[in-house]
């Protein structure tokens, strides 16, 4: 996580994708890149109370892998793609969705 | 087809599914009497869930005795006494770490996290549930299984990171360090022993056919 100067949920992600793709693979020197020059922003988030069904929607739309979970201005989590596909496979067990 | 004479016959095998049924909604219920009890720091609602222990040894007791009595055929007998003991041992971890509950205080940097795996325990539980129903049904197993695991795979990660916390936590004598390590031991191996009775519903569903 990327804390950006400023108010309320100004924040970006640097995920192992970036660093290759945007550092190595370009043949940069890692300690001359600073890490707001390669987050990805801004973060997504989503309310806690989303469903698995909005989450993997703003996904698809986004191009991204992973969403930070919210209450408010707090964030208290990140869920992933591997968490969605948990959610859905818990889901498809119950009997809770149909595919 | 073998699987549909062996799980739908008689009146003494219908009480044993009966009772088997009943035993894992009790489980359910217990699992979800310990997390508010963890929620409200409720003592006295504690103490209750050792007397679900002692019902739960009175299911195991009644559903063993009709299996042996003569319910389904003597091949599946091991294997379904088994799996009631799988699940019975699941209640006397829970008693157990409700006891570990009432003997110290959970610290307040790890009860949040306590909670949520208390809560995952009754998903699971939830899950098994579903897994034994859908054994009856003659239903596939394998998406409920993997759901059972998937759970159980939360729930280790979540154990990992308390273990971690944990270290943090300053410890004034021997006891007090034991109980909350058996707690979190307590609560955190319940998952484990509900995928063992999963595992043990697939070994049932796969021998029948």
């Amino acid at each position: 996580m990327v804390r950006f100067p400023g108010k309320g949920l100004n924040y970006g992600i640097i995920t192992a994708r970036d660093i290759v793709f945007k550092v190595l693979a370009k043949g940069l020197d890692p300690k001359d890149i600073k890490v707001s020059e390669i987050a990805s922003k801004p973060a997504i988030c989503v309310d806690k109370n989303a469903n698995i069904n909005e989450v993997a929607s703003l996904m698809e739309n986004k191009k991204i892998a992973r969403i930070l979970v919210c209450d408010g201005e707090e964030i208290i989590g990140v869920i992933a793609l591997l968490d969605l596909m948990a959610g859905t496979l818990i889901m498809r067990a119950r009997g809770e969705h149909d595919f | 087809m073998i699987f549909e004479k062996i799980l739908s016959l008689s009146k003494k095998e219908q009480e044993v599914t009966d009772n088997m049924r009943e035993h894992i909604k009790l489980l359910c219920s217990a699992c979800d009497l310990f997390r508010t009890t963890l929620e409200n720091n409720d003592r006295n609602l504690m103490r209750n869930l050792i007397d679900l222990e002692r019902e739960s040894d009175s299911i195991r007791r009644k559903i063993i005795s009709k299996i042996y009595e003569g319910a389904f055929l003597p091949y599946l007998r091991p294997d379904l006494c088994r799996f009631v003991e799988i699940v019975d041992h699941v209640f006397d971890v829970l008693g157990d770490t409700a006891r570990y509950c009432l003997d110290g205080k959970i610290p307040e940097q790890i009860k949040s996290e306590c909670i949520r795996i208390a809560y995952l325990n009754i998903k699971i539980c939830e899950m098994l549930l579903i897994t034994f129903e859908a054994l009856l049904k003659r239903d596939d197993l394998r998406e409920k299984t993997l759901a059972i695991r998937i759970y159980e795979k939360k729930i280790d990660d979540i154990k990992f990171s308390l273990i971690k916390d944990i270290h943090k936590i300053p410890i004034s004598n021997f006891w007090e360090g034991k109980i909350l390590s058996d707690f979190i031991s307590g609560l955190t191996t319940i998952s484990d022993i509900v995928e063992d009775a999963s595992d043990y519903l697939q070994i049932i569903n796969v021998s029948m056919k």
